[in-house]
């Protein structure tokens, strides 16, 4: 017998052995714990766009200055995220913004309440808040700088002197309440605004087809191609002043890193917060650097942000996301199947949840698991594992009731005990089918496992997260082509896995 | 047919019925079969006579009535061991295509603790009974033709030597050439180990090869159980005159 041959019919005897050791490779990756870290006492986090790295990376090196050991966990995604982890201590402290707070985490304070309204509800959850870091980052009308000058524009009311002027608005403020139609009756603005997409009015602006344009205050696009900013003198626009909030038990754990923050309040102007956008989208430097020239030091180039390093780490973290999602998938779904092909009234049950699982859309099947593993792998992990259940399940199903009867039925008749039934007549000629289910599942997993940085869990996704907020096709490239691979990869060795383990008497007969 | 002592019966059937749905496949039978006979269900297809193998073998169970194993009531509890005294052969064999023959063989006796070289020199003993040829055990199902694949079936019935043999049309899917020489051999085999064969099938020549019991069935219910002159001399009713003719009329049929 060759050697395949000796393997094969180990394999054969038992199926859960030869799950492990496809497996195997996988969880050995996951032995490696995904952020490289020396443990550090305080974790500060940032949202997915730019600014909100820069925040945290400034906050992180000032800390540093002071002696303070700060991980950054940066671009975790949006608002709820952040929040969430705040509140259960995966992290200790995020940039957010005033308006953010009253309009979206507390819902009881009025629009325009103050920063000491704030500090007293925000301290029932335990959660604490900087001073203003000295700008705001709202709505607001742009024009371009000479033009602005030449008709002596400043101010938004300036705007209703010249009926001619054309106006671009992006779709969304267009029509808010907030946005354009209540801007023109609180201005007595007296022109016309017609829809455009934002990226596409800041070139037409920049080209002299439209004349101003809505936009976020610190936008690097505002230094980049000298917008000047009007002003909103009947403050018309919520306050969005950045402010960074942090758990109040740091006052405890970590005065220092506590000052830190609060040493940071008034420095940042608009801009300069507009500067260091523009450095960062348009001029391509790291955030860190960024946040070093602001705060005045020194950073030496990150060594481990070197290409190849960088890939070979994002990579062990997303086979670690996959193969462990994956493994546990594997055990749990293929003796559900086996159930469900059993029980078939309970079995129907078993397949309707794990389809109504795969219905849940999978940004907000990630975010559900914050609540119960925090962030990090471990919440992707889940996330994926129960995004595997259905394929697996329903091939192992499939494949188990789609046994000829009589083969079945010969079974039984010999005399073999329904265990032996099971692992050396049905689940060979099951086998095909599991395994194809497994390969789905993988794949599937592959690419749902970019969505994984969102919350912290590296991989593939982090790259391509990094490249869609800084509008860089080659960073996104640098995610999604090594993801695309390694989901072809994934299924080509699955496909040789399968060839591999089909006993030889099934493949003869797929030839007929 | 002289009356059976109780002793004498491998299997008995008593008032058993069997419905699927409306449809009574098995309508209050009663039947004796036995020791080291050789006796024929036969009828067209749906007259039942399948499903009191399977009712034997416990693969289904009656609605009403009893089933007798050696005098013994069947229990759910005694299933595995009563299918390893019958060996049971169906029409396509019901090989496991993933195992090899040897494997097909080997599954029950490894799993009841034989040894490998146990299992082989019966594999030989059996492949010489049965005419495969030694060197087709290494084989896969796919590769081998319809008679070498019932071969092996009735091989796998036989590894533990069981008391009793059933066979579902176990030549029903064979061309009449193969099928005619199979016959004699199957005869041959049933004579020389004197074992109790229930045997169904529906070609009335092939029934009278085997055995002068020929149980004839119709939609659930024995018709008429004897001999093939019986069936002619004395038919119990339109029916068996009707199916005699029926036969009759096939090219080749006569043997």
């Amino acid at each position: 017998m060759t050697p395949w041959g000796v393997l094969r019919k180990v394999l054969q005897r038992r199926l859960a052995f030869m799950v492990l050791l496809l497996l195997l490779p996988a969880t050995a990756f996951a032995q490696k714990p995904a952020p490289p870290s020396n443990t550090p006492t305080v974790v500060i986090g940032s949202k997915n766009f730019t600014e909100s790295v820069v925040l945290g990376e400034i906050a992180r090196l000032a800390a540093r200055q002071r002696g303070v050991q700060v991980q950054h966990r940066r671009s975790l995604g949006g608002t709820r995220i952040l929040w969430r982890a705040l509140l259960q201590g995966d992290i200790d402290a995020y940039p957010e913004y005033t308006g953010t707070i009253t309009h979206e985490l507390l819902h009881d304070v009025p629009p325009d309440a103050g920063i000491a309204v704030l500090r007293k509800r925000l301290a029932q959850f335990g959660i604490g808040i900087t001073d203003p870091l000295g700008f705001n980052n709202t709505y607001a009308i742009g024009m371009r700088e000479q033009e602005a000058e030449r008709l002596h524009i400043r101010s938004i009311s300036d705007l209703a002197k010249h009926p001619d002027l054309k106006l671009a608005f992006s779709n969304e403020f267009m029509n808010r309440a907030d946005g354009w139609p209540g801007l023109k009756k609180t201005y007595h603005l007296p022109m016309n605004a017609r829809g455009m997409d934002h990226d596409l009015a800041y070139r037409a602006l920049a080209a002299g087809a439209v004349d101003a344009i809505d936009l976020y205050s610190t936008d690097a696009e505002i230094a980049y191609y000298h917008l000047r900013v009007l002003q909103d003198n009947k403050h018309f626009f919520p306050r969005y002043d950045a402010v960074y909030l942090y758990r109040l038990d740091l006052d405890r754990r970590a005065p220092k890193f506590v000052a830190a923050l609060n040493g940071l309040a008034g420095r940042i102007d608009a801009s300069q917060m507009r500067a260091m956008n523009k450095a960062v989208k348009i001029d391509g430097m790291s955030e860190t650097q960024v946040a070093a020239n602001f705060l005045g030091i020194k950073t030496a180039p990150d060594a481990d942000n070197r290409f190849w390093p960088q890939l070979g780490r994002y990579t062990l973290q997303h086979l670690a996301l996959v193969g462990i999602s994956l493994s546990l998938a594997i055990l749990i779904a293929v003796p559900l199947g086996i159930f469900a092909a059993r029980r078939r009234r309970l079995g129907q049950l078993v397949l309707g949840l794990t389809g109504i699982l795969q219905t849940v859309p999978s940004l907000a099947l990630f975010v559900f698991m914050i609540p119960l593993f925090g962030i990090g792998a471990k919440p992707a992990i889940a996330a994926l594992f129960l995004y595997s259940l259905l394929p697996i399940v329903r091939n192992t199903h499939a494949g188990l009731t789609g046994i000829e009867p009589s083969l079945l039925e010969s079974a039984a008749a010999l005399g073999l005990p329904p265990r032996l039934r099971l692992w050396r007549v049905e689940l060979p000629l099951a086998l095909r089918s599991i395994l194809a289910g497994v390969k789905i599942a993988a794949v599937i997993n592959v690419g749902t496992a970019t969505l994984g940085a969102l919350i912290g869990a590296g991989g593939y996704g982090q790259p391509i997260l990094t490249g869609i907020r800084l509008d860089s096709i080659p960073l996104i490239m640098e995610g999604a082509i090594p993801a695309a691979l390694l989901a072809l990869l994934m299924q080509g060795v699955f496909e040789i896995i399968e060839r591999a383990l089909t006993p030889r008497g099934l493949r003869l007969r797929a030839q007929d | 047919m002289p009356a059976l002592r109780e002793s004498d019966a491998a299997f008995a059937l008593e008032g058993v019925t069997r419905a699927f749905g409306e449809v009574r496949a098995v309508d209050n039978v009663s039947l004796t079969f036995a020791r080291g006979r050789t006796s024929i269900l036969i009828g067209s297809s749906g007259s039942g006579k399948s499903t009191v193998l399977r009712l034997l073998l416990g693969l289904e169970w009656p609605d009403a009535g009893v089933v007798l194993c050696d005098g013994d009531r069947l229990r759910r509890d005694a299933l595995p061991e009563v299918r390893r005294r019958v060996g049971y052969v169906i029409q396509d064999g019901g090989l496991f295509p993933h195992l090899s023959v040897l494997a097909n063989l080997a599954l029950l006796p490894r799993h009841l603790g034989w040894h490998a070289a146990r299992v082989r020199e019966r594999a030989s003993e059996l492949s010489e009974l049965t005419h495969l040829h030694a060197n087709l055990l290494t084989r896969f199902p796919a590769e081998l033709s319809g008679g070498q694949r019932q071969r092996v079936a009735l091989m796998r019935a036989l590894m533990l030597d069981p008391p009793t043999l059933l066979l579902d049309e176990p030549l029903g899917a064979l061309d009449p050439l193969v099928r005619h020489g199979l016959q004699d051999e199957l005869r041959e085999i049933f004579g020389r180990l004197g074992k109790t064969v229930i045997m169904v099938t529906h070609d009335l020549a092939e029934a009278a090869f085997f055995s002068r019991r020929l149980i004839l069935m119709r939609r659930g219910r024995v018709v008429q159980d004897g001999s093939l002159d019986d069936f002619r001399i004395a038919p119990a009713d339109a029916f068996v005159r009707e199916f005699l003719a029926a036969h009759r009329s096939l090219p080749g049929a006569a043997t």
